[in-house]
């Protein structure tokens, strides 16, 4: 018996070695939620940061003029979102809002360090860390609009999350018609999933982030609507939204430091906490 | 021993940063070739199928911790990839470069199912819904990839 499996295993044995590391990848890939895992992997990225940071330092220019206007293109973007959503909201609600103080969009510049693009796994490793106040949550933006979320921070770097990355859910809204929904990454385009196909949604519709989102601010652009699909029930569709942003040609980003709601952070609404 | 692994990681180690910071620019909408997976599949075609897929195995999991992506991945689509790479090797490394079109399989057939692996790896979901997508994002990165790997007989080589 043991001499028929020797010879099994003779035979086939680069199918048992194969069959043997697949298992053990698919292992590996489940466990990555672990807080175990996830430390090993906010040590392991900010040490390799530090080789990208200095190979991309060598073949970057110095573009700090191009940098601050786009910040400044960035903030305008913000506060534009916010007074076309107030010029849909009606006076009951302007009524309301002038209870609440105004807020002012604190922006810091950041570097990409480093890119990991891939069809649904969009990553970027970011020069702020911990050293300059970031901490996880806090969005990521450009003067066009999102690009995603701080996921790790370690002394000197953050681990973004960008929004082409499957793993992001986002709370968005279409304001012109108040449509709420989770957005996410289909690996093509970004997908807000089970809107009832009675709502009011066209092509062209603003996407923005929501207000019920406890990561994001509300009103960071996201995308526009550029088609609606029912799913076989018909009761259901499926949104596509096409990012404002091409995320894997984002050169400089900022980070909002936009602070949770320590209130509505208690309730465990937010989607990140899984 | 130093030839055959200590070296090569090494080289993995430079490699990584090159993919993470260079070739994001070269890439085409979104499509760019792997230079890890170049040299990976390389490494197979040179020292055969078992030994280039615990390479490849490591190698992903280097590739999955650096660049920050989903640990598992990488690993899974590095070693199904020299896998596939393995079925090509031959004893004397030439006799493959010799032969473009073998050469130009064993790179398209690895790079297909790496790419299909890692995309479809990183998803949240189980339900794909457009795997036609999937397919052709595969086949440009594959064909970015063959270009650049074409790179190697622009490598002066010693001829006996």
């Amino acid at each position: 018996m043991g001499m028929l499996f020797r010879k099994i295993f003779e035979k086939s044995k680069e199918y048992v070695l194969l069959f043997v590391l697949l298992i053990i990848s698919l292992i590996v890939l489940t466990q990555n939620s672990k807080p175990e895992v996830k430390n090993i992997r906010k040590y392991a990225f900010a040490s390799f940061a530090i080789w990208a940071e200095l190979l991309n330092s060598t073949i970057s220019s110095d573009n700090s003029v191009q940098s601050d206007l786009q910040q400044e293109n960035a903030k305008l973007v913000l506060e534009m979102n916010k007074l076309r959503e107030h010029a849909l909201e009606n006076n009951e609600l302007k009524a309301l809002l002038k209870f609440k103080e105004e807020s002012e969009f604190e922006l810091v510049p950041a570097q990409i360090v480093s890119k990991n693009i891939a069809k649904t796994q969009g990553v970027y490793i970011i020069n702020l860390g911990l050293e300059d106040n970031i901490c996880k949550s806090m969005p990521v933006l450009n003067e066009i609009g999102l690009i995603g979320v701080i996921t790790e921070v370690s002394q000197n770097y953050s681990l973004v999350q960008t929004i082409n990355s499957s793993l992001l859910k986002i709370s968005a809204s279409i304001p012109r018609s108040n449509v709420q929904g989770v957005i996410t990454w289909n690996g093509n385009d970004l997908v807000i999933q089970n809107v009832p196909t009675t709502a009011d949604i066209n092509k062209g519709d603003r996407v923005v982030t929501s207000v019920l989102s406890t990561i994001f601010p509300p009103s960071i652009p996201i995308g526009l609507v550029v088609d609606k699909r029912p799913n076989i029930s018909g009761l259901l569709s499926e949104v596509l939204v096409k990012p404002f942003v091409d995320v894997y040609s984002a050169k400089n980003v900022f980070v909002l430091f936009a602070t949770k709601s320590t209130q509505i952070d208690s309730l465990e609404l937010n989607l990140m906490r899984r | 021993m130093i030839q055959k692994i200590v070296i090569p990681i090494l080289l993995v180690f430079v490699l990584i940063p090159i993919q993470l910071v260079i070739m994001p620019l070269v890439s085409i909408s979104n499509i760019l070739p792997n230079v890890v997976l170049i040299y990976t599949i390389i490494y197979t075609l040179r020292n055969g199928q078992i030994t280039g897929t615990i390479f490849a195995f490591f190698v992903g999991l280097i590739f999955d911790i650096a660049s920050a992506g989903l640990i598992g991945s990488g690993m899974f689509s590095f070693t199904a990839a020299a896998f596939a790479a393995g079925y090509f090797h031959k004893d004397d490394f030439d006799e493959v470069l010799m032969n473009i079109k073998v050469f130009m399989v064993a790179f398209f057939t690895s790079s297909m199912v790496f790419f299909l692996f890692y995309s479809l790896l990183g998803m949240d979901s189980i339900v794909i819904s457009d795997q036609f997508s999937f397919l052709t994002f595969a086949l440009f990165s594959s064909v970015y990839n063959i270009i650049v790997a074409l790179s190697i007989y622009l490598i002066p080589r010693n001829r006996q």
